[in-house]
């Protein structure tokens, strides 16, 4: 009986490291992606985030989505969507701006949102805000991470 | 063959995936631990370095595990989300499992040595990042996280690895493969835990020698602290040592975490569905290993594993026994219990603590 059970468990088992293995293999296509176009995108202002990266990102989500039903602990992929409006090109700044405040309300301590939407007051000119959000970016997460420095660089360029 | 596993449990790795350093982990112990109790039919070379004849658990502690993976089982009813208690129950199943070898197993050091020479390869990969040699480069955000997926890891790992080799003597394995990753990753809950862990075993030798230790372990903050105040934070980009926002953050989740407290708990492995619906914050572990273990099981959960710990910490002295401190103490600060490599090194010492 005792050997049955656990011939049960590593059954269990195999199929627990099976679904994480293919689970990780979507969500690292998801990440690949991702990546690709945050270092094509990183830096430069919305316009010239391109239909082909907004449509990379798509393809992401998509990914990331399927993963996420196969392993619970992928739940860290549920920022893209704040992550899609700031790509959007053809999202006005006031509109995106919304989009993340909303989610930065559900959300607040998320770096992710936090970044994109100081990125985004940035590309619209609203210093202030920038400034607003790259300060809580550096009381809740520190200056030592790049993006945080590349704010600061754009926040500083805009108010001068 | 324990060496050879513990080792490359210690260093499995998939360079370029999202969980490059805990899903590889989680499987081979998801197969590894049933078959190796179910080690007389299948793997026979791994019996060697296991007890022969028949030991059984004291009947209590047979008990009481069985009575918390039972609770465990039972709030599957409740929990938010059953595909993460699924995935939760079967981690806690392997905790159980685990410690079930430490205690069948004889003698644990090709163990703490497997582990020590995967510590050895994390801190080699470590100081080739800081000449330049980024190998392992996981995100803009982790730097000295080695073959781990954040420094403070990496540190809470090498610090149960050191402790159980100075344990046992193995002084020189302890100190050249795991001290380079903990030094160098400015961890605070790590050397908290190194730090009282030395503490209690100079206590333990003798008043004076733990004077002496606590001296020189004030000595050693105090340095610390100079050394970090007067460097830039930029250069402490892996873990800094005094860091105020990171411990805004902690104390951020513990107290969101102590708003989800019920008596019953909200379910196996619904903290990480909880915390962020319910605070609206976002942080798939409490940071506090006790504060999580509540939230998903309520005062039954907590009174089980506490009694667990009580019994475990109440047997004659082992070597194992620095290793448990160290370990409940980074469960204070960190989430040992649900990181594979520290998690399997602490439940199979509690495991040893009841030989």
């Amino acid at each position: 009986m005792i050997r049955l059970l656990l011939i049960l468990w590593l059954l269990i088992g195999v199929a627990f490291a099976g679904t994480s293995f293919y689970a990780e293999i979507l969500v690292s296509h998801a990440m690949r992606i991702m990546r690709e176009t945050q270092i094509e995108a990183k830096g430069k202002p919305t316009e010239v985030v391109t239909p082909a990266m907004k449509a990379a990102f798509a393809e992401a989500m998509i990914a990331s989505e399927e993963a996420r039903t196969l392993a619970p602990e992928l739940r860290y992929l549920r920022t893209w969507p704040a992550q899609l409006a700031m790509v959007d090109p053809t999202m006005p700044d006031e509109q995106a701006i919304d989009a993340l405040q909303k989610e930065l309300d559900k959300d607040p301590y998320n770096y992710h949102i936090l970044l994109l939407l100081c990125l985004r007051m940035v590309h619209a000119q609203d210093v202030a805000g920038a400034q607003a959000i790259y300060a809580r970016i550096v009381k809740q997460w520190g200056t030592e991470n790049y993006p945080a420095s590349t704010i600061r660089k754009l926040t500083t360029g805009i108010a001068e | 063959m324990a060496t050879l596993l513990s080792f490359l449990f210690t260093i499995a790795y998939v360079p370029g995936w999202a969980g490059a350093a805990l899903t590889p982990r989680w499987a081979m112990l998801a197969v590894a631990v049933p078959l190796i109790i179910l080690r007389r039919k299948v793997l026979p070379h791994v019996q060697s370095t296991l007890r022969t004849h028949d030991a059984r658990p004291t009947r209590g502690v047979f008990w009481l595990s069985v009575a918390f993976l039972a609770w465990a089982t039972l709030s599957m009813l409740w929990t938010p989300s059953p595909w993460d208690g699924l995935f939760s129950l079967e981690q806690w199943a392997l905790w159980f499992g685990v410690g079930y070898i430490g205690y069948k197993l004889d003698d644990a050091r090709p163990v703490y040595t497997g582990c020590a020479l995967g510590m050895g390869v994390v801190s080699i990969l470590i100081i080739l990042e800081i000449n330049g040699h980024d190998l392992i480069r996981q995100s803009e955000f982790q730097h000295r996280a080695g073959l781990f997926f954040n420094p403070n890891i990496v540190t809470e790992t090498g610090v149960l690895v050191l402790v159980a080799c100075l344990a046992y003597g193995m002084w020189t394995l302890g100190l050249v493969t795991a001290l380079p990753a903990i030094v160098l990753t400015h961890s605070r809950g790590g050397l908290v835990a190194l730090a009282s862990g030395g503490l209690y075993c100079a206590f333990k030798r003798s008043l004076w020698w733990g004077t002496a230790a606590a001296g020189l372990i004030f000595l050693l903050a105090l340095g610390l602290w100079w050394f970090n105040h007067t460097e830039t934070v930029d250069n402490f980009r892996g873990g800094m040592l005094i860091n105020p926002a990171s411990w805004q953050d902690r104390l951020n989740i513990w107290r969101h975490t102590l708003h989800l407290l019920t008596w019953t708990g909200n379910g196996v492995g619904s903290f990480r569905v909880m915390f962020p619906s319910e605070m609206a914050g976002y942080s798939d572990y409490a940071h506090s290993d006790y504060l999580q273990l509540a939230q998903d099981f309520g005062f039954p959960g907590v009174a089980l594993i506490g009694t667990l710990l009580f019994l475990a910490m109440n047997r004659p002295y082992r070597p194992e026994t620095l290793v448990v401190i160290a370990f409940l103490i980074e469960a204070v600060f960190q989430f040992p219990t649900w990181m594979p490599v520290s998690g399997m090194l602490g439940a199979l010492a509690i495991g040893r603590l009841f030989r």
